[in-house]
């Protein structure tokens, strides 16, 4: 009897053993994980970095039509994000500044991310106004001191083609570079 | 915000910024009224994609909560696992947001149904869908904004 159930502690040793080796095993398939992400993330950021200088849109305005009141203007594109395709739409807010340069702006709040529009708030008459956290910004993208937003809207670069506006697709940091 | 590793930081970093997480209720039935089931999926998941879009920094959007036609009664019992997290104070706004009527009868709390009667989506192009999908998102957009400004004045008035 005593036999028996040496064996059986016997069994219970091996699979804890057992699971003691399937466990460090496991660690090791993270630690692994640890070690190629990195790599990875320099393998892709070039490619990515090639994309978001790279090609300009088109829009559907015209140039002649953009005036020195912020219009939204939309525009898609496909994308490859990850394994799947995707349609992106991107929203910039286009005018002209008083010196005729056009001026094309990212509606994401430099706070947390919302999407911000011109002339929404009845309390903030010709300013971009965030509606998450009441962020405001000048017309030129500024953010007004005093509401929650860390820096000035991004910007899009732009090119003129046959007078039709084309946009980049991403839009960068003001005073980035 | 979304419920996933990047955002999930930015999430916890910033909590007392995102006051207000959103619950897509998706309806599965394999037999019957399956296809609309299936439509209405779809339609919650592209309406509450534009939503968390425009409202990134305040809205936690969950993954969809996924139930059974045939047992809708029984889940009327989620909203008070919810509630708890209100009286917690974990979130100041809990919205759902659903094709199905039902939900709106079942509530009767400190959140929000939103209901949305779905549109046929099979036959759309993707440029009409997008269009379609945005301009109820529209909708619903401000109606969040609206409950927020509600709540907001009721609290103020409360503290006075
Ligand atoms: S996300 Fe715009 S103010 Fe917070």
């Amino acid at each position: 009897m005593s036999k028996e159930k040496q064996s059986g502690k016997e069994k219970q040793d091996i699979s804890r053993r057992q699971f003691l080796s399937y466990s460090i095993m496991g660690v090791g398939g993270f630690m692994a994980a640890a070690t190629v992400m990195p790599m990875l993330r320099m393998a892709i950021d070039p490619v990515l970095k090639a994309e978001a200088s790279g090609d300009f849109i088109a829009t559907n305005v015209k140039v002649d039509e953009i005036t020195t009141e912020p219009q939204r203007v939309d525009f898609n594109f496909e994308q490859k994000d990850g394994w799947y395709e995707s349609t992106v739409t991107q929203t910039a807010w286009v005018y002209k500044d008083e010196n005729g340069e056009i001026v094309a702006l990212s509606p994401i709040c430099k706070h947390l991310g919302c999407t911000v529009s011109w002339n929404s708030s009845d309390n903030y008459p010709d300013k971009f106004y965030c509606p998450c956290h009441k962020g405001v910004y000048d017309k030129d993208g500024t953010n007004v001191p005093g509401t929650p937003p860390r820096g000035p809207l991004d910007r899009y670069q732009y090119q003129i083609n046959d007078g039709v506006l084309y946009l980049s697709r991403r839009a960068s940091e003001v005073g980035g570079e | 915000m979304k419920w996933n590793a990047r955002d999930a930081t930015v999430f916890f970093n910033e909590k007392e910024y995102i006051d207000t997480v959103c619950i897509p209720l998706v309806p599965i039935a394999f037999e019957g009224d399956g296809k609309t089931a299936a439509n209405e999926s779809e339609f919650i998941d592209l309406v509450t994609r534009a939503i968390e879009k425009q409202f990134k920094g305040r809205i936690l959007l969950l993954p969809p909560f996924i139930y059974f036609r045939s047992s809708e009664e029984e889940l009327s019992r989620l909203f008070d696992y919810w509630e708890n997290y209100i009286e917690n104070g974990y979130f100041k706004h809990i919205i759902f947001i659903t094709s199905n009527p039902f939900w709106q009868k079942v509530i009767n709390g400190n959140y929000k149904v939103i209901w949305l009667p779905s549109i046929p989506l099979e036959h759309l192009d993707e440029s009409t869908k997008l269009r379609v999908i945005n301009n109820q998102a529209e909708q619903v957009i401000d109606h969040i904004i609206h409950h927020w400004q509600e709540v907001e004045r009721r609290n103020n008035l409360q503290k006075k």
